[in-house]
């Protein structure tokens, strides 16, 4: 019998599964928010033999336009990606987020060679830090403009800022 | 009558020509092209102006920040701009103590560094919140965040690209400028659905690049008449493509980054002539030149003069091919 040609898939965006939704969800719910985005929005690109999905929050006329198209590339808010069942969340997501500081979220902030240090992707110590918290949050600058994610750290007895995604990545990228 | 045999017929270079061509370093084609249009003087201007490196500009991105408080900022690191007369959220840079694509405005998405010309298309276009637009030739996404920007996001827009790695910029461009109505496709923009219907269509054309020889000085020695047809067709496709996808009533901005008549002119001309419905619409903008009208001994449909033209030497530009055109649908 003759094997069946399997299909080819392409990089496609699909409706976010729940397991998935509740991932995001609870990377949110630590950081003390929720999404605001209408679940409906919430979509996965998935990429054929990628260990990791992205995710977008794609707006609904947007979404009209998904089903003309057998692949995507991107549309939409990105939010970050799911991999191992883990949220990793991505700069704009920051960006939305860095307008909630100090009303729904514990933002980090730091001063001017603070942003510096961050931007290249330095650990922060504590004379460059405005204001800390532990754990994964937003970091700002002291104007409160979102500079990536970051992880308030204890080191020693000393507190820092340990950078997981900052915007410097746009340029380190090479796009 | 077949154009296309006195159009790309062989160049019969006059002595003036190829002495231009060495003086300046050029394949004679293009020279022959300049002098075709402009006449000698008009051709020694342009010429002369392409010495010029293109200065580097930026556009402030007013989505996320207002474009004095930007200017502000800038010059408060040593950076010295200097606003461009005909965009109106461009700066050229004057002075840069780093690169201008370096600093943490950029990376903050506060503006774009885009030349003038590729500014000047989108204002043509004049995009409109809720429209739907198509970008058949997106990325890396310079004129695609500039639709979101002059519509506040509100636009939706459907950005084609045959490159995978020009699309990664775009992305990476609408994330840093904070932009989130759009879906990017890889795809040959040829092969878009016929059922999908934009308000607005905008197609900047793959093109010879003979625009920009003043960022490109290696550009001075291609051009030769074979490729020149050979970019000619596909923009014509591309165009004939455009007319496809743009609702009655709609419009479409072709644009090609070139001064050869060939890639813009002669391009919409044969549009013109083969559809009844589709008239040229000069833009709302002062300052720009007109189309040709009539080259190597042919007469183009009028609409053709309403077309717009950017000149390094007249405007201090890169060179630039505008047309705008609304089909009418009967």
């Amino acid at each position: 019998m003759q094997a069946r040609k399997k299909r080819k898939v392409n990089p496609h965006l699909r409706p976010l599964k729940p397991t998935e939704f509740r991932v995001i969800e609870e990377f949110m719910k630590k950081l003390g928010t929720n999404l605001e985005e209408p679940p409906e929005n919430l979509m996965a690109l998935e990429t054929p033999k990628a260990r990791y999905i992205d995710v977008f929050s794609v707006p609904e006329g947007v979404r009209e336009l998904l089903k003309h198209f057998q692949t995507h590339y991107s549309a939409g808010l990105y939010l970050g990606y799911i991999e191992k069942g883990r949220f990793k969340p991505g700069l704009p997501l920051a960006r939305k987020l860095a307008l909630d500081c100090n009303r729904k979220i514990k933002c980090i902030k730091l001063d001017d060679e603070g942003e510096k240090r961050f931007l290249y992707r330095r650990a922060v110590k504590q004379e460059n830090i405005i204001e800390w918290h532990e754990g994964v949050t937003v970091v700002v600058n002291k104007q409160g403009e979102p500079l990536g994610w970051g992880k308030g750290v204890v080191e020693e007895g000393v507190r820092a800022v340990k950078p997981l995604k900052d915007l410097g990545w746009y340029l380190r990228r090479g796009g | 009558m077949n154009l296309d045999s006195i159009v790309f017929a062989d160049y019969k270079y006059t002595r003036e020509v190829l002495e231009l061509s060495e003086k300046f370093g050029y394949e004679p084609s293009i020279v022959y092209r300049y002098v075709e249009v402009l006449g000698l003087e008009g051709a020694w201007r342009l010429l002369e102006a392409n010495e010029n490196p293109l200065p580097e500009t930026i556009r402030c991105n007013d989505y996320l920040i207002d474009c004095g408080v930007l200017k502000a900022r800038l010059e408060g690191k040593g950076f010295r701009l200097r606003g461009i007369p005909l965009a109106p959220h461009g700066f050229e840079v004057l002075e840069q103590p780093l690169p201008i694509g370096a600093t943490h405005e950029y990376l903050m998405g506060y503006y774009y560094v885009q030349d003038p010309g590729s500014m000047v298309v989108v204002y043509v276009l004049d995009p409109k919140p809720g429209e739907f637009i198509i970008d058949m030739a997106a990325a890396p996404g310079g004129k695609a965040t500039q639709v979101l920007q002059l519509t506040r996001d509100k636009a939706r827009i459907l950005a084609v690209d045959v490159s995978s790695r020009r699309l990664k910029a775009l992305r990476s461009h609408m994330q840093r400028m904070g932009f989130t109505s759009y879906l990017a496709v890889k795809m040959d923009a040829r092969l878009l659905p016929e059922t999908l219907k934009a308000d607005r269509v905008l197609l900047d054309a793959p093109s010879s690049g003979e625009g920009i020889i003043r960022k490109d000085p290696g550009r001075k020695l291609k051009g030769k008449l074979e490729d020149l047809k050979r970019i000619h067709e596909l923009q014509v496709s591309l165009l004939e493509k455009a007319y496809n996808l743009v609702e009655e009533g709609g419009v479409i901005v072709y644009a090609a980054c070139s001064t050869a008549v060939e890639e813009g002119e002669y391009v919409i001309h044969k549009l013109l002539e083969s559809k009844s419905d589709i008239r040229v619409e000069s833009p709302r903008m002062e300052g720009l030149s007109p189309g040709v009208a009539a080259y190597r001994g042919v007469e183009f449909n009028w609409g053709v003069a309403g077309c717009s033209r950017l000149w390094p030497h007249i405007h201090g530009t890169e060179g630039f091919f505008i047309c705008k055109l609304v089909k009418s649908g009967k």
